[in-house]
C-alpha cells in the first residue's frame, strides 16, 4: 500500500532540477491562464500541448502535461467566479456561489476559497491515488454500460434541485438539454436525428453548448443593464483577507471532506467522472447543510464544495489509465497519447518498467497542486482588476472570448454559429425563469445515458434479457437506490421549501415548450426504433411537464396567487440595447470568416463599446481609449491563441 | 495622462497598419511557401491524431514547410471529410488524414450525408497499418478462434462482439467472420476502441475485435486469439492469422492510415507532396518514434494507394449490401 508513496518520495529528486522546476512553474501558470479561458478545457489544454513534448525528455514532457492538467482544472474556476462563465464543465457548480460573491465585492475572497479548497481536494485525490491504486483500478473495471447508464441517471436526478426555484421549469430545461444531446448521428445506431441543417450533423459538442449557455446570456445581460446603478460596494483590498479566508476554509471541515470524497469516487467512474464531480458534490453538501436555502446566494461553502471535488477528481481519474492503460476520461485519453509518444506503455508493468518516470510524473502532479495554490492566490490578489472592468468592455470581451474558445475546440466555424444560437435561446429562456445549469447537465449526461443504454439494450437482447442486465449487480442496485432517494428528497424539499409563485407569463411559456416538444416529436424520422427511444421519451416528458406547468399556472390564476413581479419585472430593460447587441453580434459573426478573426474582433470591440452607451457625448469622448483597449485585447488574444496554442483561425482577406 | 494615451494610440494604429500590410503582402512563390494544414477528423490525442503528428513532425525538412494539424471531429469523421470536399482550398495547402476501411464504408453507408467518396479525393500516401485482432477476456473459456466460432455456431445470436464503432475495421472484420464461418455474432458498436476493449475485459461482451496496438498494451487481461491480416504482426508474433487457423478472412479490415488531398489539387503539387511524404515515412527518426509508440507502419505510395482504395471500395460495396 505504501510502495507508491515511497516510490514518489524517492524519485522527488528528479523533479528538483532547474529545468524540470522551470517547466513545472511554466506549466502551472500556463495551465491556470488557459483553464480560465472559456472553452479551453483541461482536455484541450493538454491536447494542444502534447506536440510540445515531442522534443523533451519523457519525464520533462510528462511534468509539463501533468502540471497543466492539474492547474487548468482549478483555473476554470477563475472565469466562473469573475465573469459567470465556467472555463470547463468541471467548473459549472463553482459559479453558483462564486459569481454572486464576486458581484457583491468578494471576488478575492471567493478566489482564495477556491484555490485553498482546490489545494485540499487536489492533495486528497493524490493521496487516494497513490495509496489505493490497485483496489481503485479494480473498482473502475466494474463499471459496465448499465452501471454508467444508472450513474448518468443519478446525475440527472440532481437537475430538479438546480433551477431558480421552479422545479418543473428546471426539469423542462433538463429535458431540453437531453434533447440537444441527441442531435446529430448516433454512434450506436448510426442514424442521424434532428439534422435540420448541415451544421448540426456533427451534433452539439459539449464545450460550445456550455459556452453558449453561460457566456451569451451573461454578455447580453451586462449590455442591457448598461448604466443601471450597480449594487454599490467599495472595492478595497482588505488586509489579512487571505489569512481570514484560510481559517474560514479550514473550518469548513464537513464541506471539504464531503467534497473531496465525493469528487474522488465520482472521478474514478469512467466516462462520467470529471465533468459532474463538482456539481454532484455541491448537491450533496447542500443537502446535508444546516442552511440549504443560502446556497446559490453567494456563500463560500458552495465554492469550496465544488472546487474541492473537481480537483479531488484529478488523481483518481488517472488510475485506470496508469494501471490498466484504459483512460477513464477524455483528458486521460489525451495523456495516453502523451505517454505513448515517449514509448511509455501504461499498464500493470508501468510501475515496474519505468518507475523513475511514473513516480516523477505523480510527484509532479503533487508539486503542481502546491504551485497551483501559490500562483492561484497571487492571481486572486489581482482579481479586482477584472471586477473593475466596465460592463461594456466585459460584455464585448465575453462575446469575443466565447467565439475564440468555441472555435479552437474543433477548428470549426459552424460550432461558433451553433454556440450563438443556443446562447440566444438561453438568453430568452433566462428571461422567463429557466436556468442554464439543468440544460448543461442534460447535454453532458444525455449522451452518456443514451449510448450506454443502447449498448446495454443490444447486449441484453443477446444474453440474459433486459431485467437481468439493468437491475441486477451490486453497483446497479446501489446507484438505482441512490437515484430514487435523490428524487424522493427532491420532491420532499420541493414541497417543504418556498414554492416559486407561478407567473402570468408561464401560460405563454408552457404553450411554447408544449408546441416545441410536439413538433420535435413529429419531426423525428428514423428507421431503427432504437434511435427514437431516447428522444421520444425525453420529448414526451417535456410535453407532459409543459402541460403540468400550464394547468398549475391556470389554477394559481384562479386562486389569484399569481406573482405580479417576476418575469414582467425581468422584462423591464432597454430593448434598444439588446437589439443593437444582437445586430452587432450577427454582423460580427458574418464578417469573421470574410475579414479574419482578429481584425473583425478588434473592429467589433470598438464598435460595440462605442455604440452601446447610446450617448452621443460618450461616443466622441473616449475614442482613443477604446481604440487602444480593443487593439490591446485582440493582441493578447493573438498571443494566446495563435502564438502559444497555435490555433489557426480563418484569416479572410485581412487577418 | 493625455500624452501617454496619444503615444499608445499611435502605436496601436501602427501595429494595425503593419499587420494589414504584412498580411496582404503575400507574393506568389514556389509551393509550398507557407505552412500546410492537415485536417484530422478525430479528436486530438487519439491514435490517428498522434500518429499523424509523428509522421509530419519533420515536414520542415522534407517539404521545406511545417505541416500543421487541425482537428475537426464529428459524426465518426464525416464532419471533417465533408469539410474537405465542400470548403477546403484545392491548392495543396489543405490535406486530410483518412482511416481505411472506415472512411470508404461511411461514404457507402450514408450516401446522402457523406458529401465525399474516393472519387473526389486524391490519395497522397499511406503510413500506418493496424490489423483487427480477435480478443476475449483472460478468464474466458475460449482459448482459440476455433473454440469461439464453434460456440457461436451452436448458439446463434447469443454471442456479442465489441468494436470501436459502426463501419470501422472491427465491424468489417466481424462481417467477414460471420459470412465466412456461417455464424451470427452480434456486433456491439462502442464509442471508441478503448471502451470497446474495456467491455471485453469486464465481461460485458463475449469477445471483441480491436486494434492490435491497443490490445497489445492490455495483453495481460486478454487472450489474443487471431489476427485479421495476411501475415503475423511483429508486436504480437505468437498470435496466428485467421488464414492459419483455417478461416477465409483477409486484410480488408486492417485499419490503414494515410493522407490525401481534395480533388482539384494541381497534379504537380500532388506529386511533390507524394514524394515528400515518402521521404517522411522513410526518415529513420520518424520510423523509430512510430515503433516506440507501438504503431505499425505500412508505407504505400500514391499510385499503388489509388488501386488499394478502389479495391476496398468494390469489396465494401458488396459486404455492406445486406445491412
Amino acid at each position: 500500500m505504501f510502495d507508491g508513496l515511497i516510490g514518489v518520495v524517492s524519485h522527488l529528486g528528479n523533479l528538483f532540477t532547474l529545468y524540470n522546476m522551470t517547466i513545472l512553474v511554466l506549466g502551472v501558470i500556463g495551465g491556470i491562464i488557459l483553464g480560465a479561458l472559456p472553452g479551453v478545457s483541461p482536455t484541450l489544454a493538454v491536447a494542444l500541448l502534447v506536440p510540445f513534448t515531442f522534443y523533451m525528455e519523457p519525464a520533462s514532457g510528462l511534468i509539463l502535461l501533468g502540471s497543466v492538467y492539474t492547474s487548468s482544472v482549478a483555473g476554470g474556476a477563475i472565469s466562473a467566479i469573475l465573469i459567470n462563465v465556467p472555463g470547463a464543465p468541471a467548473n459549472i457548480a463553482t459559479l453558483l456561489d462564486g459569481y454572486p460573491m464576486a458581484r457583491s465585492g468578494r471576488a478575492e475572497e471567493a478566489l482564495y476559497t477556491c484555490f485553498i479548497s482546490s489545494f485540499i481536494g487536489g492533495l486528497f485525490g493524490m493521496v487516494i491515488m497513490i495509496l489505493l491504486t490497485l483496489p481503485l483500478a479494480e473498482f473502475a473495471l466494474k463499471f459496465r454500460s448499465t452501471e454508467i447508464f444508472w450513474v448518468a441517471i443519478l446525475g440527472l436526478t440532481v437537475v430538479a434541485g438546480l433551477g431558480t426555484g421552479n422545479m418543473i421549469k428546471a426539469l423542462i430545461s433538463g429535458a431540453f438539454g437531453i434533447w440537444l444531446s441527441t442531435i446529430g448521428s448516433n454512434p450506436i445506431t448510426g442514424e442521424f436525428r434532428f439534422v435540420f441543417h448541415d451544421i448540426l450533423m456533427g451534433g452539439i459538442n459539449i464545450i460550445p453548448a456550455l459556452i453558449g449557455l453561460f457566456a451569451i446570456p451573461q454578455a447580453f445581460s451586462l449590455a442591457e443593464s448598461y448604466g443601471a446603478q450597480r449594487t454599490a460596494f467599495k472595492i478595497q483590498r482588505e488586509k489579512g483577507l487571505f489569512g481570514k479566508t484560510f481559517i474560514k476554509v479550514i473550518k469548513m471541515f464537513r464541506v471539504q471532506t464531503v467534497g473531496s470524497i465525493v469528487g474522488s469516487i465520482v472521478g474514478i467512474i469512467p466516462g462520467v467522472g470529471g465533468q459532474v464531480s463538482g456539481i454532484v458534490a455541491y448537491d450533496q453538501v447542500k443537502k446535508i447543510s444546516k442552511h440549504p436555502d443560502k446556497f446559490g446566494t453567494g456563500i463560500p461553502d458552495g465554492v469550496a464544495a465544488a472546487e474541492s471535488a473537481n480537483n479531488a477528481m484529478v488523481g483518481p481519474s488517472l488510475i485506470p489509465l496508469l494501471t490498466l492503460s484504459v483512460p477513464g476520461s477524455p483528458t486521460a485519453a489525451v495523456l495516453l497519447g502523451g505517454l505513448l509518444i515517449h514509448g511509455i506503455f501504461p499498464g500493470p508493468d508501468l510501475f515496474r518498467l519505468h518507475p523513475a518516470i511514473v513516480h516523477t510524473f505523480i510527484g509532479s502532479l503533487v508539486m503542481a497542486q502546491i504551485g497551483m495554490f501559490f500562483f492561484g492566490t497571487i492571481i486572486a490578489r489581482y482579481s479586482n482588476w477584472v471586477v473593475r472592468v466596465p460592463d461594456i468592455y466585459m460584455s464585448v470581451s465575453i462575446i469575443i472570448l466565447a467565439t475564440f474558445g468555441t472555435y479552437c475546440v474543433s477548428n470549426n466555424f459552424q460550432d461558433v454559429i451553433v454556440m450563438f444560437g443556443i446562447g440566444l435561446i438561453m438568453y430568452l429562456g433566462d428571461k422567463f425563469g429557466f436556468s442554464a445549469l439543468p440544460v448543461v447537465m442534460g447535454v453532458i449526461l444525455g449522451v452518456i445515458a443514451e449510448n450506454n443504454f443502447l449498448k446495454a439494450y443490444l447486449i441484453a437482447g443477446a444474453g440474459d434479457g433486459f431485467f437481468a442486465q439493468f437491475f441486477t449487480g451490486g453497483i446497479n442496485v446501489i446507484v438505482i437506490l441512490l437515484s430514487l432517494f435523490s428524487v424522493a428528497y427532491g420532491i420532499y424539499s420541493g414541497m417543504k421549501g418556498k414554492k416559486a409563485q407561478p407567473q402570468r407569463s408561464d401560460i405563454i411559456v408552457s404553450v411554447i415548450t408544449f408546441v416545441v416538444g410536439i413538433s420535435l416529436l413529429c419531426s423525428l424520422d428514423v428507421e431503427d426504433p432504437l434511435s427514437s427511444i431516447f428522444p421520444d421519451a425525453t420529448l414526451l416528458v417535456m410535453v407532459f411537464l409543459s402541460g403540468l406547468l400550464f394547468i398549475m399556472t391556470i389554477m394559481a390564476i384562479k386562486k389569484k396567487k399569481v406573482s405580479t413581479r417576476g418575469a414582467e419585472g425581468r422584462l423591464a430593460f432597454s430593448r434598444t440595447r439588446v437589439m443593437i447587441t444582437m445586430v452587432l453580434a450577427v454582423v460580427y459573426l458574418s464578417l469573421l470568416d470574410i475579414s479574419g478573426f482578429y481584425f473583425t474582433s478588434a473592429l467589433f470591440f470598438f464598435a460595440f463599446a462605442s455604440i452601446i452607451a447610446l450617448d452621443k457625448q460618450y461616443f466622441f469622448d473616449h475614442i482613443r481609449s477604446r481604440v487602444v483597449t480593443s487593439v490591446c485585447f485582440v493582441a493578447v488574444l493573438y498571443v494566446i491563441f495563435n502564438v502559444v496554442l497555435k490555433v489557426q483561425t480563418p484569416t479572410g482577406f485581412l487577418f | 495622462m493625455k500624452k501617454r494615451f496619444s503615444i499608445l494610440t499611435v502605436v496601436s494604429i501602427l501595429v494595425m497598419a503593419f499587420a494589414v500590410f504584412g498580411f496582404t503582402m503575400t507574393a506568389a512563390a514556389e509551393y509550398p511557401d507557407k505552412p500546410v494544414r492537415l485536417t484530422v477528423p478525430y479528436n486530438p490525442g487519439g491514435a490517428t491524431d498522434f500518429q499523424a503528428r509523428i509522421v509530419t513532425m519533420r515536414a520542415q525538412i522534407h517539404l521545406s514547410q511545417p505541416i500543421v494539424i487541425i482537428n475537426k471531429p464529428g459524426a465518426g469523421g464525416m464532419v471533417g471529410w465533408n469539410w474537405i470536399v465542400t470548403s477546403a482550398k484545392k491548392n495543396g495547402y489543405d490535406l486530410f488524414s483518412y482511416n481505411l476501411p472506415h472512411f470508404i464504408a461511411q461514404s457507402i453507408a450514408f450516401p446522402k450525408k457523406a458529401r465525399y467518396n474516393i472519387r473526389n479525393f486524391e490519395p497522397i500516401g499511406n503510413w500506418g497499418n493496424d490489423p483487427a485482432i480477435l480478443v476475449v477476456a483472460k478468464d474466458s473459456p475460449f482459448n482459440s478462434a476455433k473454440d469461439l466460432i464453434e460456440f457461436a455456431k451452436k448458439n446463434p445470436g447469443k454471442v456479442t462482439c465489441s468494436g470501436a464503432g459502426l463501419y470501422v475495421g472491427h465491424h468489417i472484420a466481424l462481417l467477414q467472420l460471420n459470412k465466412s464461418c456461417g455464424v451470427n455474432v452480434k456486433y456491439i458498436p462502442y464509442t471508441g476502441g478503448v471502451p470497446a476493449l474495456l467491455g471485453v475485459i469486464n465481461g460485458e461482451v463475449k469477445c471483441g475485435f480491436n486494434n492490435t496496438s491497443d490490445a497489445f498494451r492490455s495483453k495481460d487481461r486478454l487472450k489474443l486469439l487471431a489476427i485479421a491480416d495476411l501475415s503475423r504482426d511483429s508486436f504480437v508474433p505468437d498470435v496466428p492469422t485467421f488464414k492459419e487457423e483455417g478461416y477465409d478472412i483477409d486484410d480488408t479490415s486492417c485499419n490503414m492510415r494515410g493522407i490525401g488531398a481534395p480533388q482539384g489539387t494541381p497534379p504537380e503539387i500532388l506529386k511533390k507532396l507524394a514524394d515528400s511524404f515518402m521521404k517522411m515515412c522513410n526518415d529513420k527518426k520518424i520510423q523509430g518514434k512510430m515503433k516506440s509508440t507501438g504503431s505499425g507502419m505500412k508505407v504505400i505510395g500514391r499510385d499503388e494507394l489509388k488501386k488499394v482504395w478502389q479495391k476496398k471500395e468494390a469489396f465494401l460495396k458488396e459486404a455492406l449490401k445486406g445491412l
